[in-house]
């Protein structure tokens, strides 16, 4: 019995081609679901926080912004402001205000995001050494939680661990921020900011 | 299996006259001084993980000079996705190699952004600390400490498990060392 091809032999390159092309497409796209997930959290923000020591004591107040957007490769950009207030007032000498930056991209595995270290596509991702100095940085999003962290190891052989919660509320979104020092929580910031019409 | 029992207070004193707290400012302990193999000694005390069980054996540890590092083998406690409950692991032997006076890493390190775990160890005054790191199913973070305090042939075994996810968890355990 003879087997037919179910492709003639002219267009199996053809069709070859075209499948991986479309499984080049389906592995460099992140998942309908993932951009879902992230899309719920894009917006501009503005609300305020409490920064507290490690024995629970408020340090400081600070008003916020946080902008939230899609990033090339189906990654998504944040941008937060902080301008700590002096007496609860931000027109008084002593205001400080800094601004961050982290554009996060799909990792290749599990379902978390890397932090995007390329300045282009064609620029190699930098290997991370954790027992070199290096932060490990990723992130996830959770029912409704975008969770951002980041792993030092000190030259000591402790480490300082850095867990950033953005969480989706009706309003905004609330924060909540955990600096761990060897498994000791010393900073926690908690705020609330309200969606930007 | 032995049911831990909460014996909130039992190892304070010894936790506080030999704690990681007042061991940093100690000059650190060789490695050697770990070397051995170490057994229970009484109840596991502090508990601070409900519902946990833990196998007679399940807290001994051995620990084995190789050059400038360490073998160490122990049953490691971790986090069960199934019912997020905090449960015994299979015991596993990992060896350390030192990448600075007092801090080793794993001879066959994986990453734990490509789903492996970042195991490392520090020894601070008299303790000997393996941490655990590596990221949760729902992509959070787990930290487990295995921190163990020596002084002669006495071992306080102190464990803690933070993450982003399920309980957290401690307990103190103390042991003797039953051979070098």
């Amino acid at each position: 019995m003879t087997a037919y091809p179910l492709v003639p032999a002219k267009g199996r390159w053809a069709a070859f081609a075209l499948i991986a092309a479309i499984c080049g497409l389906i592995a460099v796209t992140p998942s309908a679901g993932a951009n879902e997930d992230a899309e719920q959290f894009y917006g501009t923000y503005v609300g305020s926080a409490t920064v507290y020591d490690a024995d629970g004591t408020m340090v400081e107040e600070r008003d916020m912004d946080i902008v939230v957007e899609a990033a090339k490769r189906g990654g998504l950009a944040l941008t937060w402001t902080n301008v700590t207030l002096v007496d609860g007032r931000r027109d008084v000498p002593g205001v400080q205000r800094r601004v961050d930056a982290l554009t996060l991209v799909p990792g290749d595995d599990l379902d978390i995001y890397l932090e995007d270290t390329r300045g282009s596509l064609f620029e190699r991702r930098r290997d991370i050494e954790a027992m070199e100095g290096d932060a490990v940085r990723w992130a996830r999003i959770d029912k409704g939680r975008l969770g951002v962290f980041s792993l030092v190891i000190t030259d000591d052989g402790g480490y300082e661990l850095q867990s950033y919660e953005r969480i989706l509320t009706d309003i905004g979104i609330d924060i909540d921020f955990r600096r761990i020092v060897d498994g000791k929580v010393v900073r926690r910031i908690e705020g609330t900011t309200v969606r930007v019409e | 299996m032995l049911r831990l029992r909460c014996a909130i207070g039992r190892f304070v004193v010894a936790v506080i006259l030999v704690g990681p707290a007042t061991a940093v400012a100690q000059e650190a302990l060789p490695i050697s001084a770990f070397a051995g193999s170490w057994t229970l000694n009484g109840d596991v005390g502090d508990i601070q993980t409900n519902g946990i069980a833990l196998g007679e054996a399940d807290l001994d540890v051995v620990v084995e000079v190789n050059g400038d590092g360490f073998r160490i083998s122990w049953v490691p406690i971790r986090l069960k996705e199934t019912d997020k409950t905090l449960a015994t692991t299979p015991r596993r032997q990992i060896e350390f190699v030192r990448t600075a006076p007092k801090v080793f890493r794993v001879k066959n390190a994986e990453s734990p952004l490509e789903s492996g775990s970042l195991i490392w160890a520090r020894i601070a005054g008299s303790t000997l600390t393996v941490y655990d790191m590596h990221i949760a199913a729902m992509g959070g973070f787990e930290i487990v400490h295995d921190a163990r305090t020596v002084t002669g042939d006495e071992m306080i075994h102190e464990f803690l498990r933070i993450g982003s996810e399920g309980p957290e968890g401690s307990f103190t355990a103390r042991l003797e060392r039953t051979a070098r």
